[in-house]
C-alpha cells in the first residue's frame, strides 16, 4: 500500500510538471500580453510593470560618456553583434554598444546627451521565454507562484487563491453534499423500483437537471427568488457565515450547482442498484432470509455505489475549484472566475496558479477515490494488498 | 402545425409593448412613491479593485472608491465646473506658465491627527514616479520637470524630479510644458499625498482597512475584494461640516445583471461604474423613467484607417470611406444610447472649460464620397479589391462594423470583409500595422483635447493608422509650448483641421455613459470626466422631494472654482 501510494504521489508530481509547463507554453502561444489594453502604456512604464514581473532585464551601459543616439526602437528585435547605441567616450571618439545577445527592445532609458556611467541601464529588453520558464519553474519547486498582474504586484497568487479558495470550498461541499443527499437516495428509490412511476418521474427529473446548464438555472432561480419574489438577496457572500443574512446568499448557489449533480448521482445509484439486484451475492443474501432493508444497506447498496465514488474524484475537484457560471450569477467571490479574467487578461502566474491548483485537486481527488473504492471494494483491495 | 398569422403576431408585439410601456409606467410611479431614506447611508455597485493604493489606481473602479479617500491639492467640481481646492488654499503661477507655487491650508490632518505637510506631497509624487512602484499611472506624472527621466531609470536622484516643499506649507512645482489645465490634473488620483509615517510603518499592508491613514471626507472601514468595501464619514476632513453622508457602501461585482438587479430591489441606489445590461439600456431610455441618466464621455469611438496601405493610402479614399457612413443612423438605430456623431476625434466637452469649439468635419455625404472614390480611379468601387474591416469580439463592435460594411457596399460600391478577432489579437495586428481599417477608440489620459490629439503623433504607440506628418507633429509641439488659452485654442482647431484634411481615422461617434440613480439623490451632477465626489451628494429635502415628484429637476450648481 505504501508503495502504490509513493508511486501515485511521484506520479501526480510528474503529472503537474507536465500540465504546468503546456499551460506556460500554451500561455506564451497565446497572441496579446498582460501589457496589452486599450491603451497602451509608454515603452518607460511598460518596462517598469515587466521588470517587476521578471518580464524585463535591463541591458546595462558597457562605457562611460554621453549618449549620442540610440539605434534601436521600443519593440524592435536585435540580434547579437548589432549597434544598440552610439556613445561618446570621455576621449570624444564615438563608439557603439554593440548586443551581446539577440533581444528584443522594450524601452530605452533616458534622451540623447544622457551622461552614462558603466552599469546603469541603457534599455530594458525582453527576457526570454527560457528565462521565464526556469524562473517559474524554481519558484513552484519552492510553492511560490508568483504575484498577480491584476493586482499590479501587490498581491501574492497563493494570498489571492487563499481568499477565494474557502469559498468555492464551502460552496462546492455544500453543493456536494446536497447532491449526494438527493441524487443517491433518488437513485436508490428508482434502482429498488425499476420501471414504476416513481422511478419514471425521479428520472425524468434528473434528466431534465441533467440537460438543464447551470447559465439557465442560475439566472432562472436568481429572477424568481431574488428579484420576483425578493425572498432571497445576491452577493455578499462570507465562508462558514450561518447567520441568516449571510445564509439566505448561499441558498441558491448551493442549490443550483446541487441540482445538475445530484442528477448525475441519482443517474449512476440507479445503474448501479439495477445491475447489483441481480448478482449472485445479493441473491445469496435474500436467499439466507436477510431482512430486505439489510440486503439493501448491508451488500447491495456498497457495491451499487462504486460508480458514484468513482465518479466523486472528478466531480470533487470539478465541484470545489468552482462554477464560472454560477459565480458570476450569484456574486460569490471563489476561484472559478479567475479562470476565465486570468485567461483573457492574460495574468500568466493567476493562469498557472488556477491551473496547478485544479490539476492537484483532480490528482489529489482521485488518489482519494482509488483509496475509497479499495476500502468498499475487497476485488480493487485485493489487487493492490 | 397552425402557422401563426401576422395579425396575431403584430398582437403579441403590440401587447408586449403595452406591458413593457406599462410596466415602465408603473416603475417611474413606484420610484416616485419611494420615501426618503431615513439613514445618510449611499450603497452603489462598483467593478471589483485588486488594490488600494492611490499611486497604482489606474481604473474606473479604484477612482470611484479611492477619490473619496483620499484628495489631493484640488479636486473635483460638483458637475463641470472648475478644480476646487482642497488641501490646497490658493496658488501662483509664473509668467511662462511653468512654476507653480501651491499654499497648504493651515490645519490639515491624517485621519490619525498628524499634519499632511508639502513634503507628503513631494515624498508620495516622487513614489509614484519611482520605477521600483511601477505604476501603471506614472505618466500622469511627467508633466512635472524631470519626471519622465526618473521614472525611466535615467536618473536616479528624486531631487531632479520638479517638486519641491519650500516649508511645511508650500510646494513648488517646476512643469515641463506650460499647462494651462494642470488644476485639472491636480485632481487625479496619482497626484494625492499618502501617510508616508503609516506606509513606513506598516509595508505592504498599509491600505488595508486595520493599517490605512487618509485624508478624504471618507475612511475606508472594510474592503473584501469581489464583495463589498465599507465607508464612513471622516471627522477630521478640513471640510467635515460640509459632509453630508454618513457612509457608503461599494457593493462589488462585475456583472451589469447584478448591478441593475442590485438598483431593481432597492439594494442600491446608484447603478455605479457597473454599465447597464446591454438589452435593457435601450428600453430604459425609451421609457424615460426619472432615474435614467445618460452623460456625455471623454471618450471616442473610431477606426484607424492605415494610411501606407492601398487603397486607403489615397487620401481621397480615406475620405470617401468617411462620408459613406451614416453617422447619424447609427446613432440612432444602432448604437440607440444618445452617442453625438464625431466628424474628428475630439468630443465637444471642451466649450466650458476651455472654451474650446471642436472643429467640425463633414457629415454624411455620398454624393460627394462616389465623386472622390471615382476620382480615386475607383468609380463605384471599381478595381477595388475587398477591403477587410477588423474589430474586436463585442456585440456593439460587431454591430457596428455590420453597418458601415452594408453603408460602404450600398454607397460606394465597395466590399468589405469583416474580421472579428479576440482584443489581444486585434492590438498586436494594430500595433504591426498589418491592417486596412481597424477599430480603434480613446479616452481622455486628462481633460483637454490634446489628449485626443496627440494619438495621431509620429511617435504615439497608439498611432495605429502609421500616419507621419511633421506638419502635424509641430503643431502639437506648439501646442504644448503655448501658455495663452486663446492662442493654444487656435493651434488645437488647426491641427483637428490637418486631420481631417488627412484623414487618418474614420470618426464614429463620442461614448455617452448610461446609468440609474433614484431620483432622490442630489450633488450627483454631469462630468465630462465621470467623476463624482460623494461628498457632494445628499437626499433631497422633503420640499425637494414633492418638486421631484412633480416631475421638477434638481441640479445643484458647481462651486466656486479654485482661480
Amino acid at each position: 500500500m505504501a508503495r502504490f501510494l509513493l508511486r501515485r504521489l511521484l506520479a501526480g508530481l510528474a503529472t503537474l510538471w507536465v500540465v504546468a509547463s503546456l499551460s506556460f507554453l500554451l500561455m506564451r502561444l497565446a497572441p496579446g500580453g498582460p501589457f496589452q489594453r486599450d491603451k497602451p502604456l509608454a515603452p518607460a512604464v511598460e518596462a517598469n510593470l515587466r521588470r517587476t514581473f521578471g518580464l524585463a532585464a535591463d541591458v546595462p551601459a558597457n562605457k562611460a560618456g554621453t549618449l549620442v543616439q540610440f539605434r534601436v526602437k521600443p519593440g524592435q528585435w536585435v540580434l547579437a553583434g548589432q549597434p544598440l547605441a552610439e556613445v561618446r567616450g570621455q576621449n570624444g571618439e564615438t563608439q557603439h554598444q554593440l548586443a551581446a545577445r539577440d533581444l528584443q527592445v522594450i524601452a530605452v532609458v533616458g534622451q540623447p546627451g544622457r551622461t552614462l556611467r558603466p552599469g546603469e541601464p541603457l534599455l530594458a529588453r525582453a527576457t526570454s521565454g527560457w528565462e521565464q520558464y526556469g524562473r517559474a519553474m524554481w519558484s513552484y519547486a519552492h510553492l511560490d507562484l508568483g504575484v498577480t498582474y491584476a493586482s499590479e504586484g501587490t498581491e501574492t497568487v497563493l494570498a489571492t487563491l487563499a481568499k477565494a479558495f474557502p469559498v468555492s470550498l464551502e460552496l462546492g461541499v455544500l453543493a456536494l453534499l446536497l447532491a449526494l443527499a438527493l441524487g443517491v437516495s433518488a437513485g436508490l428509490v428508482s434502482g429498488l423500483h425499476p420501471n414504476s412511476r416513481l422511478d419514471h418521474l425521479t428520472m425524468t427529473g434528473a434528466l431534465l437537471a441533467v440537460s438543464m446548464s447551470s447559465i439557465v438555472l442560475g439566472p432562472l432561480l436568481k429572477l424568481i427568488f431574488c428579484v420576483q419574489l425578493r425572498w432571497l438577496d445576491v452577493g455578499g457572500w462570507q465562508p462558514l457565515a450561518l447567520d441568516w443574512p449571510h445564509a439566505q446568499v448561499k441558498i441558491l448557489p448551493v442549490l443550483t450547482l446541487g441540482l445538475i449533480y445530484a442528477a448525475w448521482f441519482a443517474r449512476l445509484t440507479r445503474a448501479g442498484m439495477l445491475e447489483v439486484a441481480r448478482q449472485d451475492f445479493v441473491r445469496t443474501a435474500r436467499a439466507k432470509g436477510l431482512p430486505e432493508h439489510l440486503v439493501v444497506l448491508r451488500h447491495a447498496f456498497r457495491a451499487a455505489i462504486l460508480p458514484v465514488v468513482s465518479f466523486l474524484g472528478p466531480a470533487l475537484a470539478g465541484i470545489v475549484t468552482g462554477s464560472t457560471v454560477i459565480e458570476q450569477v450569484f456574486q460569490v467571490p471563489g476561484v472559478g472566475e479567475f479562470f476565465v479574467t486570468a485567461a483573457v487578461n492574460r495574468d500568466y502566474p493567476m493562469v498557472m496558479g488556477t491551473v496547478v491548483l485544479y490539476s492537484s485537486l483532480l490528482i489529489a481527488a482521485n488518489l482519494l477515490v482509488d483509496l475509497l473504492q479499495a476500502a468498499l471494494d475487497p476485488r480493487v483491495r485485493g489487487d493492490h494488498a | 402545425m397552425r402557422q401563426a398569422s401576422p395579425r396575431s403576431l403584430c398582437l403579441v408585439v403590440l401587447a408586449c409593448t403595452a406591458l413593457a410601456c406599462g410596466r415602465d409606467a408603473d416603475r417611474s410611479a413606484q420610484l416616485f412613491a419611494e420615501p426618503l431614506p431615513t439613514d445618510r447611508h449611499l450603497r452603489f455597485a462598483s467593478g471589483g479593485m485588486e488594490f488600494l493604493d492611490p499611486a497604482k489606481v489606474a481604473e474606473t473602479a479604484g477612482h470611484h472608491l479611492m477619490m473619496n479617500v483620499f484628495e489631493g491639492l484640488y479636486v473635483y467640481n460638483r458637475g463641470d465646473g472648475p478644480p476646487v481646492p482642497s488641501m490646497a488654499q490658493s496658488h501662483e503661477v509664473s509668467a511662462d506658465g511653468k512654476t507653480w507655487t501651491i499654499h497648504l491650508r493651515p490645519n490639515v490632518t491624517w485621519s490619525d491627527g498628524v499634519p499632511v505637510t508639502a513634503h507628503d506631497f513631494v515624498w508620495s509624487w516622487r513614489r509614484v514616479l519611482d520605477p521600483k512602484t511601477a505604476s501603471r499611472a506614472a505618466q500622469l506624472l511627467w508633466f512635472l520637470d524631470g519626471a519622465q527621466a526618473f521614472n525611466e531609470g535615467a536618473v536616479t536622484d528624486p531631487e531632479t524630479v520638479g517638486v519641491h516643499a519650500l516649508d511645511d506649507r508650500t510646494l513648488q512645482i517646476r512643469l515641463k510644458n506650460p499647462t494651462p489645465f494642470f488644476l485639472d490634473v491636480l485632481c487625479e488620483m496619482q497626484y494625492v499625498a499618502t501617510p508616508r509615517h503609516v506606509m513606513e510603518k506598516f509595508g505592504e499592508s498599509w491600505s488595508t482597512p486595520a493599517h490605512i491613514v487618509s485624508n478624504g471626507p471618507f475612511l475606508l472601514t472594510k474592503h473584501e475584494n469581489r464583495v463589498i468595501s465599507e465607508l464612513v464619514k471622516n471627522p477630521r476632513y478640513w471640510d467635515a461640516q460640509h459632509v453630508w453622508l454618513d457612509a457608503i457602501s461599494v457593493l462589488h461585482t462585475e456583472s451589469d445583471q447584478t448591478a441593475f438587479d442590485w438598483y431593481e430591489v432597492g439594494k442600491t441606489q446608484w447603478q455605479g461604474d457597473v454599465s447597464l445590461p446591454v438589452d435593457r439600456a435601450p428600453g430604459l431610455r425609451a421609457s424615460g423613467r426619472p432615474d435614467f441618466h445618460s452623460d456625455p464621455k471623454l471618450c471616442s469611438y473610431y477606426f484607424s484607417v492605415r494610411v501606407d496601405r492601398p487603397p486607403m493610402d489615397d487620401v481621397r479614399v480615406r475620405k470617401a470611406v468617411n462620408l459613406a457612413i451614416d453617422k447619424e443612423r447609427l446613432a440612432l438605430h444602432i448604437l440607440r444610447g444618445g452617442q453625438p456623431v464625431a466628424s474628428n476625434t475630439v468630443p465637444d466637452l471642451f466649450r466650458t472649460s476651455h472654451g474650446y469649439t471642436p472643429f467640425v468635419g463633414d457629415g454624411f455625404d455620398p454624393e460627394r464620397a462616389r465623386q472622390l472614390l471615382a476620382d480615386a480611379g475607383h468609380p463605384l468601387g471599381k478595381g477595388l479589391a475587398p477591403i477587410t474591416l477588423y474589430f474586436n469580439t463585442g456585440e456593439g463592435h460587431r454591430l457596428i462594423a455590420e453597418f458601415v460594411q452594408r453603408n460602404l457596399q450600398e454607397n460606394l460600391g465597395v466590399q468589405v470583409q469583416l474580421a472579428n478577432m479576440e482584443w489581444g489579437t486585434l492590438l498586436k495586428t494594430l500595433l504591426a500595422g498589418d491592417f486596412a481599417i481597424g477599430r480603434s477608440s480613446w479616452c481622455a489620459d486628462y481633460p483637454d483635447p490634446l489628449t485626443f490629439l496627440e494619438v495621431f503623433h509620429s511617435q504615439s504607440k497608439a498611432n495605429y493608422s502609421g500616419y507621419k506628418s511633421p506638419e502635424y507633429d509641430g503643431v502639437l509641439a506648439a501646442i504644448q509650448a503655448e501658455p495663452d488659452m486663446q492662442k493654444r485654442n487656435a493651434l488645437l482647431r488647426r491641427a483637428e483641421a490637418i486631420l481631417d484634411r488627412d484623414m487618418p481615422l474614420t470618426p464614429l461617434y463620442h461614448y455617452t455613459w448610461s446609468y440609474l440613480l433614484r431620483p432622490y439623490v442630489l450633488g450627483y451632477e454631469r462630468h465630462a470626466q465621470d467623476m463624482h465626489p460623494l461628498k457632494y451628494v445628499r437626499w433631497a429635502t422633503p420640499e425637494e422631494w414633492a418638486r421631484i415628484q412633480q416631475g421638477e429637476v434638481i441640479q445643484l450648481p458647481p462651486l466656486p472654482g479654485g482661480q
